[in-house]
């Protein structure tokens, strides 16, 4: 029965027919081969049935009331601008390693719902078609930190010893701290901050517990630009790019649109120079971007010409790049020899003649000092109109790196009774090497004050929850220095 | 191919329980689409108790306070909102300032302990309603709620089912009124003044599903 008379295709029957003939033998003992098809209760009709037996019992069941009952919970005194049911925005900024990122928020009867860039921000606002204010961006972190604010994993009460303790018991305890005669022996590890209000508490507490001292921990930190900058002027300053007027932009080794305090910032200034119709660098011209880079990163994907070198050839290349334009020494690395990295150190040596005094030079913060230092020099010579540097504001202050060291230092000497971390997780983050998970062992009253209990609050004596920044009042400042509200 | 097989036992079932209940069963839709229907079901005329004995009929229909008095934001909001602690006690705090039934509003106010009122009017959280699209234009509370100003404790007016939404934004002419009276009660459209009104503010409610269902 196999040969089939249209040939292509078997209907389902053909291929039951087509069964071995032991197996077809059931086909007649099978009562729906003599039915006529309308059998009540075949399965799916017996599924529909009970199915609608279910839904009506429902109907009956809550037929009595309709809906379950509700109840409208008004504030007590409603603050004079809130209106329910409408929502409403305000300025805010939230701080990514130690730099503001300014926002406006839009909250729904009290709860943030969505979050943007601030148009009217000095630094990062206006649009992209210059003159424009309407228009801010955001970044990525921006964005997701307003997932923290309603993460149930968030911590949510004060422990101690690792269980659940209140903050009564905290406080009691701090009393307790207070009366001691010498603080020789309290240390803070903090991560960075921009707020003038937290380093005005600082200076307070410094007062006030005499002997104290004071740590900055950041993973997230820029010390080896810091140090290059020390290296190439002699002082710490930070440089800052004005992208919508450089012709050439070189990022080595930097995601500047996503990994940057100013990311934003740099990214509107490099849509504005590349409008075709409103471009700031005149109508019809465009920069041009080259990225030098060991990993796919988003300035990659934006970037006209990509070379990609291992982070630690970044150096050599840019070493090869400045020879080409100053006339000093080539770099013995082999990697400068390579066609495709000779071919675009080449061209790019000539465009960047061409383009002096619009050139911007742009590292990453994982690149060491020297590259920073190198292209310190760089963008003084051909980036004098795009380029402007401001002061630090805390120009003396140790790098991250020295000051977690010393923490850890102290710690094994036996100098640290009691210690603060406030925020950060450098159980998680610190130097491997310093072991510092297993330090915290040695003194005797940590305190960690973090959103999540984290690796670091595991260690710790005291984990306090701490509020998220929708939740509180602060302070900071952008990477130009512009304060900003919180 | 295959068909659903139930054992030999419960062919007698087919006759004495599948029947019957093909039988039986349409009756019993009807019936519960009647039920359904049943301003009961539909809970016009509900009135929970409330937290705080608070009389409309004292203060909106006696004393005659305007409604957006206390629903002030009624105008400009999706919601009409139920006013908070802090409105009563422009009053209270001199009027029955030590009232039994007045304490929950007193420790609202001074101890941030918020009254839990008891929702009346209750869509499905499925239906989205906007207070200021329709009080702005012209549709009076009492069209929606009823005597509010003649109810000792609020119930529910009208049945607030999708038919009953629909029945105005087909036709709303006959609700409508000047949009300076919408909050007042027991009102008389003057001849002509719904078509006017609807003329003047353009008013066309839209039955697309995207209006309430969104
Ligand atoms: C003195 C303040 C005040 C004034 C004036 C007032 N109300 Fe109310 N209204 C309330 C309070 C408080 C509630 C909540 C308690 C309740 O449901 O009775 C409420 C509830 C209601 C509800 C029921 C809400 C629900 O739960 O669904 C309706 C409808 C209503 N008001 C309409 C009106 C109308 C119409 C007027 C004008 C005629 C008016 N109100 C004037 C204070 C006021
Ligand atoms: C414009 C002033 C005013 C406002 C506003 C007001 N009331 Fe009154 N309320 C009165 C007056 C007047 C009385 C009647 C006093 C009397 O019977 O002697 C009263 C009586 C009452 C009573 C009866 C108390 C008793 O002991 O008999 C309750 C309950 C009450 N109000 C609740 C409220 C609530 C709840 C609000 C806020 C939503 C409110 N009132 C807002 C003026 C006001
Ligand atoms: C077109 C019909 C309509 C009109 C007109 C109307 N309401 Fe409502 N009202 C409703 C519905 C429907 C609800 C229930 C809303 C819900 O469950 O989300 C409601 C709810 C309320 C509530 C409960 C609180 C809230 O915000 O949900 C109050 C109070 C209220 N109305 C007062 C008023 C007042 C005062 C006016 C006149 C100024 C008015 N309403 C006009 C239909 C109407
Ligand atoms: C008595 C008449 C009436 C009733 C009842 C009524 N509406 Fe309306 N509705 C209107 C009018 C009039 C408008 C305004 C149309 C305009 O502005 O052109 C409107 C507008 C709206 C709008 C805003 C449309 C927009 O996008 O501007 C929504 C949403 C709405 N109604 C929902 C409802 C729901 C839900 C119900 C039932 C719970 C309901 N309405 C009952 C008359 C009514
Ligand atoms: C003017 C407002 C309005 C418009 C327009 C509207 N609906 Fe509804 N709809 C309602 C309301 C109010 C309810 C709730 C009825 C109830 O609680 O019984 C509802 C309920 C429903 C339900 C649930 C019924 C139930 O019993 O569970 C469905 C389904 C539905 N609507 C579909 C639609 C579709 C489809 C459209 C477009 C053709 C539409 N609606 C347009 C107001 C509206």
């Amino acid at each position: 029965m196999s040969s089939l008379d249209h040939g292509y295709w078997k209907s389902i029957a053909e291929l039951d027919r087509d069964l071995p003939s032991g197996e077809a033998e059931f086909t007649p003992a099978d009562p729906e081969a003599s039915d006529d098809g309308v059998d009540p209760l075949s399965r799916r009709n017996f599924a529909k049935l009970m199915g609608a037996s279910l839904a009506l019992a429902g109907v009956a069941g809550a037929g009595c009331k309709r809906y379950q009952r509700e109840e409208i919970v008004p504030l007590g005194r409603r603050p004079e601008d809130q209106i329910p049911g409408v929502t409403q925005e305000y300025a805010t900024s939230f701080e990514l390693g130690g730099h503001a990122h300014p926002l406006v928020v839009t909250s729904y009867e009290g709860r943030p719902i969505k979050v943007d860039g601030n148009p009217e921000h000095p630094f990062i606002g206006g649009g992209v078609v210059a003159g424009t204010r309407r228009h801010a961006g955001s970044s990525a972190f921006a964005q997701g930190s307003i997932l923290h604010l309603y993460d149930p994993d968030r911590s949510t009460g004060v422990n101690h010893s690792g269980k659940a303790a209140s903050f009564s018991d905290f406080k009691t305890w701090i009393g307790e701290l207070r009366k001691q005669a010498s603080f020789n022996k309290v240390r803070v590890l903090a991560e960075a901050t921009s707020s003038p209000t937290v380093q005005a508490l600082r200076r307070r507490l410094e007062g006030a517990m005499p002997g104290l001292i004071w740590h900055e921990w950041e993973p997230l930190s820029w010390d080896n630009e810091r140090a290059g900058m020390v290296q190439a002027f002699g002082k710490v300053v930070r440089p800052i790019a004005e992208l919508d007027k450089a012709e050439t932009v070189v990022a080595l080794d930097c995601d500047f649109f996503v990994d940057h305090p100013a990311a934003v910032r740099y990214g509107r200034d490099f849509a504005r120079a590349r409008h075709p119709a409103t471009s700031t660098l005149g109508r019809g011209r465009m920069n041009r971007l080259y990225a030098i880079e060991s990993a796919y990163s988003a300035t990659g994907v934006m970037a006209d010409h990509r070379l990609p070198v291992r982070t630690e050839h970044v150096l050599p290349v840019a070493q090869m790049l400045e020879s080409l334009l100053t006339g000093g020494p080539a770099p013995r690395a082999e990697v400068v020899n390579e066609a495709k990295v000779k071919r675009l150190v080449e061209a790019l040596a000539r465009e960047i003649r061409a383009n002096t005094g619009r050139v911007v030079f742009l590292v990453g913060r994982r690149q060491p000092a020297a590259v920073h230092a190198l292209a310190a020099r760089l963008n003084q010579t051909y980036g004098s109109s795009a380029v402007r540097h401001v002061e630090d504001p805390e120009p003396t202050r140790p790098t991250h790196a020295e000051a977690i060291a010393t923490l850890a230092r102290e710690i094994k000497q036996q100098q640290v009774e009691t210690l603060f971390i406030l925020g950060g997780n450098p159980v998680y983050d610190a130097p491997a090497d310093l072991d510092l998970g297993a330090l915290l062992g040695q003194v005797a009253t940590s305190v960690h004050l973090a959103e999540y209990a984290d690796e670091t609050s595991a260690r710790t004596t005291w984990h306090v929850p701490r509020a998220h920044y929708l939740e509180c009042w602060g302070d900071g400042r952008t990477w130009d220095g512009t304060l900003t509200m919180q | 191919m295959a068909r659903f097989l139930f054992p030999e036992w419960t062919q007698p079932l087919k006759k004495y329980v599948i029947t019957p209940a093909l039988l039986v069963g349409p009756v019993y839709i009807v019936l519960m689409a009647a039920l359904v229907k049943d301003p009961q079901t539909l809970r016009v005329g509900y009135m929970p108790e409330q937290p705080v004995p608070y009389s409309h009929a004292l203060h909106a229909g006696e004393m005659g306070l305007d409604c957006r008095y206390c629903h002030n934001v009624v105008e400009q909001s999706a919601k009409a909102a139920v006013p908070p602690a802090a409105t009563c006690m422009n009053c209270h705090q001199t009027v029955l300032p030590r009232s039994e039934k007045l304490l929950p509003v007193r420790q609202a106010f001074f101890e941030n302990e918020p009254l839990r009122w008891v929702r009346v009017t209750d869509l499905p959280d499925y239906v989205f309603f906007n207070h200021s699209a329709h009080v702005t234009r012209g549709v009076g509370c009492e069209t929606c709620h009823g005597r509010v100003d003649r109810m000792v404790r609020v119930w529910q007016a009208q049945p607030l089912t999708m038919q009953w939404c629909l029945d105005c934004h087909r036709n709303p002419e006959p609700n409508l009124r000047e949009p300076a009276n919408v909050t007042v009660m027991g009102y008389q459209p003057a001849a002509g003044e719904g078509a006017a009104v609807k003329a003047r503010l353009k008013i066309n409610p839209p039955t697309d599903c995207s209006t309430c269902h969104r």
